[in-house]
């Protein structure tokens, strides 16, 4: 019962996890690039929710919307000003740039921000279920429930996006062969704006989802990426739907490691996993192959 | 590669060649030296180069040894390694472990350090047979995070607050009592190492094993179907870079006479891949550039901000910011040949 | 193009020289009519908060002392260095100020691992060093040089025992701590004088202070029906495991250490943190007119309630300066007179009466505080 119980609490964080490593993977995808960066940009999105909330008393979803809107242009800024015109360069200068971009914009928060950890105002009215079977007693909270439950819609209306949209077709299509998109006429540069922006969007909920459940510092951003990255990998890079069952699996399995092992192992996980499967198996669970051209 | 190839400059493979060659590193040391031993000879009350600016000193020397042995990794077969750390401070650890559990003495533990940072580096170097480029930097830095949650957990290693009251070396006398300020027999060892790894990668630049690191650099396939055993020398770069890293890293917690997790962690592992980057991949002088560099600007800085009346630590903001330029400007860095990277 | 390149190689040569050059002469500037001192703190980074309010609390202090007069006519200056939580940033700092002979004291740093790293600097340098936590046992008696204004961890477990003891009476609890030496230092204190009242440890474990995710220790602490759950936390983690443990209908009161009494560990707990116990060495609602004093001066400075920290920072700078004037009477104030002087400290601060033992340690009872309606107060 305990092993069911610690199962639930990780759903939440396992759909956080999801959510931030497909903003990792469709950038991977399509750009090719490990976006370093985008654990700050979860930690924008945190920080526009937190004061967006605290300070103009907003609505949950109506700060959740715009964080996330806030989340997606600072991502798309991002691409414009520091990897656009690396474009042609070598790929090992896109990924020093972004390991600066990412110092910079983290300590840059610590500027602004002051860098001590800050609870979200109380938004919801959360409630304990407690169910009883036989002797053993099974918790359910309201809020982790409704935190799954979103990261569940945005995914779906991800998927819907992906499979259903002009757009969203283009960009699965260029995650998988890239240089065949850009000869069938699909206009490049607009699909990777498009690709961070969505990227950033996913960000800037998962950093929103983050502060409502826990708390946020400008530091956050660095393990939470991160992480992400590991998750992307392990559901293979440029999967999203690998994406959204490594991170579930993910937060299951930290919760099971904490909860059976220690603690003290939990962030470790994360990259163990992650070296095993890319020693393993490369593609990762559900991940394409990646052609290495001659 | 799509690189606009920039005009040929003549100065530039002049001045690396200059910096490369034996009198720049006659006159590199000659200044250590001087700047290490001058307060012994002069008879004054004050420092004229203080323990602290010794301090840094020390701290630049040790990284540039952890900057040139990454350059194995990172310059010679051209893989990105973010884990370089966990070899410097697994070298921290052995050493000092051997020499307050086991009571070795310190030289024997130094090797000692070397040697098993550089038995980690073949599992750890293992993956890149497997995977490459922007995978292997994720595998090594999961790797070097690992490192550092296993510090951070285990009973021996004293958890998060480390080992304290470790030994310092000792030649006779103890090294901390040599000289006015007891880090001058520091500073020698620390250049002496450097010196050495300096010259032995210039002999290995043009020798079989350095022309088979530019074949696997330049084109693995191409490199493989001229017989260059792959496996060898990729996992040959891994543990040159580990032993030597290992090395600086026992040095510098019994410089320091303190280990903690932080010697592991993955921040230095950037500071020590962008020092590389900085300098020039491949660039001995580079190596030393980008160390010296990245330890004295931030402490310059420091001055600065307290001159300004800052109330905040800019170095890191601009630090990003200069990474993001060099790409921009001069992505092979200050002393770098002109094709480093490969797309 | 040629030229660009050029022009960075020019500007990087010259950030290199006015560097070098900085860090060359930074031992001069001996100022005339000033006592300086010198802090060693994280100003960023993770452990940033606890570093800014000891240093808020500090520069409070100085800008009375200074606007009463300073020292016999001479003003107090603080330097700061900022280590970011990093020993080897720390050691830098602590040799930097060693090196100026004008600098009197040293304070800071916060964290035990960066103290550690500090020490052996300072006490070659003999210059008096002093902090407000760094509570390790490993730090107890390290250097004649060495003040600690702070109860070291192998005392405050006791202290908790005997909250649990006094105030709940329970017979069986559970200690979660986060894994480092403070929490360990915490464990072994709590465990022997949790025995020696009869009381069952069901069952202690560790976590990363870095974690935000506690719902798979508790539930595996509510699974173990105790009468208490004892923290050894400070205010972010504390805070968290307190709203998550409610979260997740757990009742059972909730003890903890002195790093729970924070303003922000309400912020984080929200209604949660109602009814937790936890030990102080300062409350801001505390009514004695001199605390409230402080209180007040702190929010008008600094916009925010007065912690812990801030509140030692601000007893520690008037140690330092009654210290100071003990060794002025006697003569120029120099490190050794000052060291002399601090080891006689005997000052009745907002926090208690700060004495220091033969080890440098500071030895005193502390206050029981709870939370109600999301201030805090005495328990009674």
């Amino acid at each position: 019962m305990i092993l069911l119980q610690q199962m639930i609490n990780g759903l939440a964080l396992g759909g956080i996890y999801a959510l931030i490593a497909i903003g990792w993977t469709v950038v991977f995808g399509i750009v090719g690039l490990i976006n370093w960066t985008h654990g700050e940009v979860f930690m924008v999105g945190a920080f526009v929710g937190f004061f967006l909330i605290a300070s103009f008393k907003m609505n949950l979803f109506v700060a959740l919307g715009i964080a996330m809107l806030v989340s997606g242009l600072t991502a798309v800024m991002i691409d414009r000003l520091a990897y656009k015109p690396l474009r042609t360069s070598p790929r090992m200068a896109a990924f020093i740039t972004a390991l600066g971009a990412s110092t910079f914009l983290r300590y840059l928060g610590a500027l602004v921000w002051e860098p001590h950890s800050r609870a979200y105002p109380p938004t919801l009215d959360f409630s304990v279920l407690t169910l009883t079977i036989g002797s053993q007693q099974l918790t359910i909270n309201s809020l982790q429930l409704f935190i799954f439950a979103v990261t569940l819609v945005i995914m779906a209306f991800l998927q819907w996006f992906i499979t259903q949209t002009m757009m969203g077709k283009a960009m699965l299509a260029a995650s998988q062969d890239f240089e065949t998109v850009t000869l069938m006429g699909v206009e490049v540069e607009r699909l990777v704006i498009l690709t961070f922006f969505v990227s950033g969007l996913l960000g800037g909920a998962a950093g929103v989802l983050v502060g409502v459940l826990y708390a946020i510092d400008p530091m956050m951003g660095a393990m939470a990426g991160l992480k992400g990255w590991a998750v992307a990998v392990i559901g293979g890079v440029g999967s999203i739907s690998g994406a959204m069952i490594a991170g579930l699996l993910l937060g299951v399995v930290e919760n099971l490691t904490s909860g059976f092992i220690s603690s003290g192992y939990r962030d470790a996980i994360a990259f163990v996993v992650m070296v095993l499967v890319l020693v393993v198996k490369p593609t990762g669970l559900m991940g394409f192959k990646f052609e290495e051209k001659v | 590669m799509a690189v606009v190839a920039p005009p040929i400059v003549k100065w530039r493979p002049n001045l690396s060649k200059l910096l490369g060659g034996p009198k720049a590193a006659l006159c590199f040391s000659a200044v250590i030296l001087f700047m290490t031993w001058v307060d012994s000879l002069a008879l004054t009350e004050d420092y004229i180069f203080t323990p602290y600016f010794k301090h840094i000193l020390f701290v630049s020397l040790i990284y540039s040894v952890a900057t040139l042995s990454l350059n194995f990794v990172s310059g010679y077969i051209g893989q990105t390694s973010l884990g370089h750390a966990a070899f410097f401070g697994l070298g921290g650890y052995t050493s000092a472990l051997l020499t307050q559990v086991w009571h070795l003495p310190f030289w024997p533990s130094f090797l000692a350090a070397g040697l098993v940072a550089a038995a980690v580096g073949v599992p750890l170097g293992a993956p890149a047979l497997r995977v490459r480029g922007p995978f292997l930097v994720v595998v090594t830095y999961g790797c070097g995070e690992v490192f550092k949650f296993i510090a951070l957990n285990l009973e021996i290693t004293g958890g998060p607050a480390g080992l304290p009251g470790l030994i310092s070396p000792s030649l006779g006398v103890s090294f901390a009592h040599i000289g006015p300020t007891g880090k001058e027999a520091f500073i020698v060892a620390a250049l002496a190492l450097a010196l050495f790894l300096a010259f032995l990668m210039a002999r290995i630049e043009d020798s079989r094993v350095g022309h088979a690191f530019a074949a696997i650099r330049e084109d693995e396939i191409a490199a493989a179907t001229m017989g260059v055993n792959l496996a060898y020398y990729k996992l040959l770069a891994f543990v040159l870079g580990a032993f030597f890293a290992g090395l600086a890293g026992s040095l510098f917690v019994h410089y320091l006479s303190f280990v903690s997790p932080d010697t592991l962690s993955s921040n230095e592992s950037i500071m020590m891949l962008t020092m590389v980057v900085v300098g020039g991949a491949r660039s001995i002088p580079g190596s030393f550039l980008g160390a010296f560099l990245l330890t004295f600007i931030p402490e310059g800085l420091r001055y600065f901000k307290d001159f300004l009346g800052l109330s905040y630590d800019p170095w890191l903001v601009l630090f990003g910011l200069l990474l993001i330029i060099m790409m921009r400007v001069r992505p092979q860095g200050i002393l770098g040949a002109e094709t480093v990277f490969r797309r | 193009m040629e030229k660009n390149k050029r022009l960075l190689a020019l500007i990087l040569t010259l950030v290199f020289v006015v560097a070098i050059a900085g860090c060359g002469g930074g031992s001069g500037s001996s100022g005339d009519k000033k006592l300086t001192i010198a802090m060693v703190n994280p100003l960023s980074g993770d452990a940033a908060t606890y570093g800014v309010s000891h240093k808020n609390g500090m520069e409070l202090a100085r800008e009375e002392i200074n606007k009463a007069g300073g020292i016999k006519g001479q003003q107090i200056e603080i330097l700061f260095h900022d280590d970011s939580g990093d020993p080897k940033q720390a050691a830098a700092g602590a040799q930097k100020f060693a090196d100026q002979k004008n600098i009197l004291a040293i304070a800071g740093s916060c964290l035990s691992s960066s103290t550690l790293a500090m020490v052996p600097i300072t006490d070659k340098a003999k210059l008096p060093h002093t902090v407000v936590s760094s509570s390790t046992p490993k730090l107890s008696g390290i250097s004649p040089y060495f003040f600690r204004m702070a109860v070291q961890d192998d005392k405050v477990g006791g202290l908790m025992a005997d909250l649990v003891k006094e105030k709940i009476n329970a017979k069986k609890v559970v200690f979660l701590y986060p894994n480092n030496d403070y929490g360990k230092g915490l464990l072994t204190s709590l465990e022997s004088r949790l025995k020696e009242h009869g009381i069952a440890l069901a069952s202690s474990q560790a976590y990363l202070a870095t974690d935000k995710d506690f719902s798979a220790l508790l539930t595996a602490v509510k699974a173990q029906n105790v009468d208490a759950l004892v923290v050894g936390s400070t205010y972010t983690d504390g805070g968290l495991i307190t709203k998550q443990a409610r979260e997740m209908g757990l009742t059972i009161p909730i003890v903890g250490p002195t790093g729970l009494f924070s303003p922000k560990y309400v912020e984080i707990a929200g209604k949660a943190a109602e009814g937790a116990i936890f030990l102080g060495a300062f409350i801001a609602t505390n009514p004695d007119p001199a605390v409230q004093s402080f209180v007040k001066k702190y929010k008008e400075k600094f916009g925010m309630e007065p912690d812990t920290f801030a509140a030692l920072g601000y007893d520690q700078m008037y140690v330092l300066a009654k210290a100071m004037e003990e060794a002025a009477a006697k003569g120029a104030v120099s490190r050794e007179s000052l060291k002399e002087a601090m080891a006689k400290s005997n000052y009745k601060g907002i926090t208690g009466t700060v004495t220091f033992d033969a080890k440098g340690d500071w030895v005193r009872p502390y206050l029981y505080i709870t939370v109600k309606d999301g201030k805090f107060e005495l328990y009674k």
